[in-house]
């Protein structure tokens, strides 16, 4: 949700460096080929998804928690 | 700036909000690094599939020249930033709304 934001900037960062040549041909402001946008959002969504599951995986998150009480 | 220049202000910025402005400190624990070695193959493969069928090309005045799996090193660069901002925001936002 608030992705979104440093999303954005990542793309807009992304659309300095990225020649397409094999794209669907949808583009977001006649630039950026739709795939480097599902891109932005995909990427980061696979990456809180691996980490919950090694959270889960590994007993980490109950560590954590254990420690912050601490705090 | 070139590629270069870029991911490696991305990576600066990513460590720095990561330490300091998020303070989710996701570098000091071992289940990010864990995570980031889950990713980093399949990050590999992926440029490697890319540029192999030149689905994505890289301008050569844009980049190093170093080349690792068919993309640029930079690429590493800012496919680490990318996962360090990532998770440390994950953090960030899950503390806030736990408050």
């Amino acid at each position: 949700m608030i992705y979104l934001i440093w999303d954005y900037w990542a793309v807009l960062k992304g659309s300095w460096y990225f020649d397409s040549d094999q794209i669907l041909g949808f583009k977001l402001f006649n630039k950026l080929p739709i795939e480097e946008v599902l891109f932005f959002v995909i990427v980061p969504l696979m990456t809180v998804l691996t980490y919950l599951a090694l959270l889960k995986l590994t007993g980490w998150d109950k560590r954590k928690e254990e420690s912050n009480d601490l705090r | 700036m070139i590629y270069a220049d870029i991911a490696l202000n991305a990576i600066i910025v990513a460590i720095f909000f990561d330490l300091f402005i998020l303070k989710s400190q996701m570098m000091t624990r071992g289940i990010f690094w864990i995570t980031y070695a889950l990713i980093l193959p399949f990050q590999l493969l992926t440029n490697w599939w890319l540029t192999s069928n030149q689905i994505v090309m890289y301008a050569d005045s844009e980049i190093m020249g170093r080349r690792l799996a068919g993309a640029p090193i930079e690429d590493l660069l800012f496919g680490f930033s990318m996962i360090l901002l990532t998770l440390s925001a994950w953090e960030f936002f899950k503390a806030r709304s736990s408050n």
